[in-house]
């Protein structure tokens, strides 16, 4: 399994992302809600925030995507494998997009509270 | 205290085998290494340790802290540095009239870096638990300057028992925000 994670960790990172999405745009915790429900909400609440999510989501899902597929190739040839060093890219810059948006959302709110 | 964040890539078994108690990761035993034997880390970047393990075929990847106060941290000018830079030119000239094969800077080949460390390490390692530097690769922008594209801090661990909070490391993880 590459970086030896399994599927419930793929799962905990999404889950996490819409979480602290949520957190940080001032949705109140509910730990009960569904993706379906933390996702409306955010959207509600945040569409800028909602859209960079989603973004930073697809991202994630591609490249665990293929590090499935490499993982059943043997072995990855070697431009297999820059394509997915490529997606580690692509998957962190949005998380970052992401983290620097609840940032400032953050030290707004902070602000002006 | 400085408390750095580190990741190191390596074998699922060896990584797993430290998580679950075992007292030490193996050392990595490339002649090429700048900093000789150990168990290497980068700091910071978790970038340098996901590709570097795509590239390797390494499976697992230990994210952990270190005390900088342990090691001999040459990103900081003081007595332990020093001492270590007054020892390591004594040392240079026996290494580079030795057989050893010579650096390779294109190949990121340290052959006699690393051999230099090697040759310290018995006396270093009873007082340190490692040595923290930083690595400029690639040509810079400029001629002569010091504007390099790829800047990475690395950390060459000699004794794991220093390891603090280690964890397998997730990708993209948003815990402990």
């Amino acid at each position: 399994m590459y970086l030896s994670m399994t599927e419930q960790d793929y799962q905990d990172v999404r889950r996490e992302a819409r979480l602290q999405t949520a957190r940080a745009i001032g949705i109140p915790d509910e730990p009960d809600a569904t993706d379906y429900d933390l996702d409306a909400s955010i959207n509600r609440a945040d569409h800028v925030a909602h859209g960079l999510l989603h973004r930073f989501l697809d991202s994630y899902q591609q490249w665990w995507q293929k590090s499935l597929e490499l993982e059943d190739a043997h072995p990855p040839t070697q431009e297999e494998r820059e394509l997915l060093v490529k997606m580690i890219d692509e998957r962190d810059e949005i998380r970052k997009t992401l983290l620097s948006y609840l940032g400032y959302i953050r030290a707004r709110d902070s602000v002006s509270a | 205290m400085s408390i750095i964040r580190v990741f190191h890539a390596g074998y699922a078994s060896e990584i797993q085998a430290f998580l679950d108690g075992a007292v030490g990761i193996a050392e990595s035993q490339s002649t090429v290494n700048w900093l000789g034997r150990g168990v290497y880390f980068w700091e910071s970047d978790h970038r340098c340790a996901e590709k570097w393990s795509i590239r390797n075929v390494r499976e697992m990847i230990l994210e952990c802290h270190l005390e900088t106060e342990l090691l001999i941290d040459l990103l900081i000018d003081d007595q332990r540095s020093q001492a270590f830079w007054k020892l390591a030119e004594k040392q240079a000239a026996a290494i580079q009239s030795s057989s050893h094969k010579p650096n390779e800077k294109s190949k990121e080949y340290f052959c006699l870096d690393g051999e230099l460390i090697n040759r310290l390490r018995p006396d270093l390692e009873k007082q340190y638990a490692g040595i923290r530097m930083a690595f400029c690769l690639d040509e810079p922008i400029l001629p002569d300057g010091h504007l390099f594209p790829r800047q990475q801090i690395q950390i060459c661990l000699w004794n794991c028992q220093v390891i603090r909070n280690p964890r397998k490391y997730i990708g993209s993880s948003f815990r402990g925000l």
